[in-house]
């Protein structure tokens, strides 16, 4: 992480990535480039894997106990899963928007101050104008701009989700990774995040996964879509432009998965 | 195909086995039968325990409310041709000097009053002025009185505080109190009334024939030992045991209507500060401990059975360990030496309420821990991956979130725990709390007495009066523990209302 000036011309990039809980593999030998400043869907049947790589982009995945990953995923051209990186510095860089909105029980401002609280911030000017531009980058300011200190609980599911991207903004990642960020919304909020995210791609690298075909075909510029194989181990089966995927598939499993013939 | 055929055969065979329409009348009706029994087994399991609590309070109430009749030792109308509360100060003076030790006053040596009710002297001084004595000192009166900044006639200034008579002791006390403090001197030392009978309301207003029966056998009684054929009780009064004195005044074992537990109110009060100030945060660190930073592995385990083991453990075991341990092994620090904070010289002692409240501590630690543990483990995970997630360290996410929410629940657990410690009786008597204690515990090195066992001992009081006091204590220490209950409770609803 010290070398802000990295080689990669990728935001992310996994080599030969396996992950594992205690001795069970979920993921098999993902090998796959994240462009940055575009969004990128991982698709794919429950259980295949796609939220466990997900979680390990940003090593949300160490707070299992027992799991672990081998091979690389470089960021900046430096490996995350190297000995002398410290998650913590991970997750402040590449930031995370949960399937289940997840407020913390407190004010709306709290809840987005929190992040630049625990880096050190204490200004309450500046922690003022980083909810101001947080909320505004994800379109909730308007609705909430009166009451910042009503509890962040009080707020409808798609209103509670956009305040957890206002959360994770706050903190300036690079990269936001979001699991399904829509699966608990009605479709006008579904479609007011996508908005959102189109927008929010200007200034960051996003990476979503989500069951939703139309969805990913709707928002993402590339797709990766991901298959249980041997020993329920999911592997990538193919990735690539979004359109590409979702109009003439290399391989007949995405294509019968995108048709809705199996999973 | 095949499954098909699996479904079609499971459902034909169901119908050979489950019963038809009639039986399955006769069936629901024996089904409801049994629901309907078991309904009123319950409900006259809960009748039954509220009927033992309306015994209990019943059986304390009554004991705390009795009518009683008064014997005045010395006739207040022999002391004064005025009534004793319009005398002046002088006069009181006077009557203390003339009448005092009037009969055999035993324990209420003038002397040990003046030391302990002017000068407030602790036991522990007041054995080195005996101590000077004996090496052939003499400890005047000045030296003494001085010290404690009290008044003192210029005649006696050169005195012996230890040998003067009665008119100089009545003296310093006629110097040093009011006119109301010296009533209730000349009340309690020289007339000394005396409750002689007890009834519970119903014994007074149901059985008025043995109640006369009691007066007549006590005056009886009075009369013949006293060889004062004009002695006569006073009228049955309603007597509350429940009085101000109860939390004002100490224990006095010669005087069940003047004996107070103020001693063992702060002792107990001391003693459960002491006991959270240990065991909760090291409850709720080994809590958090637990659940947030070990990685469950064998040890951990081993560690985890033991806490929901010794939560079990009965209560002298602990007070075995606490008097071998804090009492004996660490006897220089529980007793305040190597601060030298202690009682001092020959008298130092493990026996206080610092090793009273280790001990303590180490009885509840379980539970808080279990406890804690239970409320940390019950914060949703999808809030401390929130947390995670936007870079907080751990313990940044321990501090902000899961403890504020398990806060509701820790305080209950802890709750739990005291009110267990403030009815312990087990571990203190092992420990070494002692009942005849009159001394004001001032600090954590001082010996103690709690309230619990200063009950214990009231009720092994040969004289019946005293179970009235003790049922008195009963309802203050129900009323402490629900008033610090309800203190919890209120903190629980604040910490749960900030965390929606
Ligand atoms: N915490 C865990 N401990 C052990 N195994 C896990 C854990 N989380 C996931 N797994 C296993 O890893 C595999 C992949 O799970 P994962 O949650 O990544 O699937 P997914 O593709 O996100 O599925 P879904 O679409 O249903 O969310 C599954 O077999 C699952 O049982
Ligand atoms: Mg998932």
């Amino acid at each position: 992480m010290t070398n802000p000036n990295g080689t990669s011309k990728y935001a992310l990039e996994a080599r030969n990535l396996h992950i594992f809980y205690s001795s069970f593999r979920a993921v098999r030998n993902v090998t796959m480039q994240i462009e940055p400043n575009k969004i990128t869907a991982l698709i794919g049947p429950s259980g295949c894997g796609k939220s466990t790589l997900l979680r390990s982009f940003n090593r949300m995945n160490d707070l299992v106990l027992g799991s672990h990953a081998e091979g690389e995923i470089l960021y900046r051209g430096q490996n995350l899963y190297g000995n002398n990186v410290d998650p913590v510095e991970v997750r402040r860089r590449i930031g995370m928007v949960f399937q289940k909105p997840n407020p913390f029980p407190k004010s709306i401002f709290d809840n987005i101050a929190y992040g630049p609280r625990i880096l050190g911030q204490r200004n309450k000017k500046i922690l003022g104008e980083i909810v101001e531009r947080s909320l505004r980058q994800a379109a909730l300011w308007d609705d909430v701009k009166d009451n910042l200190k009503k509890s962040g609980l009080a707020l409808s599911g798609g209103q509670q989700q956009r305040l957890c991207i206002a959360r994770t903004l706050a903190v300036e990642p690079e990269i936001i990774l979001m699991d399904e960020p829509c699966s608990a919304l009605d479709p006008i909020a579904t479609l007011r995040i996508e908005e959102l995210m189109r927008e929010l791609k200007e200034n960051y690298t996003i990476i979503i996964v989500t069951h939703n075909m139309q969805q990913a075909a709707r928002v993402s510029d590339y797709t990766a879509f991901m298959l249980m194989g041997n020993e329920r181990a999911g592997e990538l089966i193919e990735y690539d432009q979004t359109e590409r995927i979702f109009t003439k598939p290399n391989d007949s499993r995405t294509e019968d998965y995108i048709t809705g013939r199996f999973g | 195909m095949s499954a098909t055929e699996n479904s079609t055969n499971t459902v034909s065979q169901y119908s050979q086995y489950l019963p038809d329409d009639k039986q399955l009348q006769k069936n629901i009706a024996r089904r409801n039968r049994q629901a309907i029994i078991w309904k009123y087994v319950f409900l006259f399991s809960i009748v039954l325990a509220m009927f033992s609590l309306f015994m209990l309070f019943f059986s304390i109430i009554r004991q705390a409310f009795t009518y009683v009749t008064i014997y005045d030792q010395v006739n207040p109308a022999t002391l004064s041709d005025k009534p004793l509360e319009n005398l002046s100060q002088q006069e009181l003076g006077d009557v203390i000097e003339n009448h005092y030790g009037a009969i055999r006053t035993g324990r209420n040596d003038i002397r040990t009053l003046v030391f302990n009710n002017v000068l407030g002297l602790s036991l522990s001084d007041q054995e080195k002025i005996a101590d000077r004595e004996r090496a052939k000192e003499t400890v005047t009166v000045r030296e003494v009185f001085e010290d404690k900044d009290k008044k003192y006639p210029a005649e006696l200034a050169d005195q012996s505080v230890i040998r003067l008579d009665v008119v100089g002791y009545a003296a310093l006390i006629e110097q040093n109190f009011d006119q109301e403090q010296l009533y209730d001197f000349v009340i309690k030392n020289v007339v000394q009334p005396l409750i002689v009978n007890s009834w519970t309301l119903d014994e007074y207003f149901f059985s008025r024939d043995k109640v006369n029966q009691d007066i007549a056998d006590t005056e009886a009684r009075l009369r013949e030992d006293k060889k004062d054929p004009t002695i006569e009780l006073t009228e049955p009064k309603f007597h509350s045991w429940v009085q101000w004195h109860l939390i004002t005044k100490t224990i006095d074992l010669s005087r069940p209507e003047d004996a107070g537990l103020r001693t063992a109110i702060i002792g107990s009060l001391w003693m459960i500060t002491l006991t959270i100030l240990i065991a909760l945060p090291l409850g709720v660190g080994a809590a958090i401990y637990l659940e947030e930073y070990s990685s469950g592995g064998w040890l951990a385990r081993i560690i985890q059975t033991n806490i929901d083991n010794l939560a079990g453990v009965p209560s002298i075991i602990y007070g075995i360990l606490g008097l071998a341990l804090f009492v004996r092994a660490l006897e220089k620090i529980t007793s305040g030496d190597i601060f030298g904070l202690g009682v001092g010289g020959n008298t130092a002692t493990g026996r206080t309420i610092l090793s009273a409240s280790l001990t303590m501590g180490l009885l509840i630690l379980p539970v808080i821990i279990i406890n804690a543990q239970e409320a940390i483990r019950a914060v949703p995970d999808s809030l401390r991956q929130a947390s995670y997630g936007l870079g907080a360290t751990k313990w940044q996410t321990v501090w902000n979130h899961v403890l504020p929410n398990a806060m509701p629940g820790i305080l209950t657990g802890t709750i739990l725990a005291i009110s267990r410690a403030f009815g312990e009786t087990a571990v203190l008597v092992v420990v070494g709390s002692i009942t005849r204690i009159t001394v004001d515990p001032s600090g954590p090195f001082s010996r103690f007495t709690v309230l619990p066992l200063q009950i214990f001992a009231l009720i092994t009081q040969p004289q019946a009066q005293f179970r009235n006091v003790a049922a008195a204590g009963i309802l203050l220490l129900l009323t402490i523990l629900l008033s610090l209950n309800a203190v919890a409770v209120i903190l629980r609803s604040r910490f749960s209302k900030r965390a929606v």
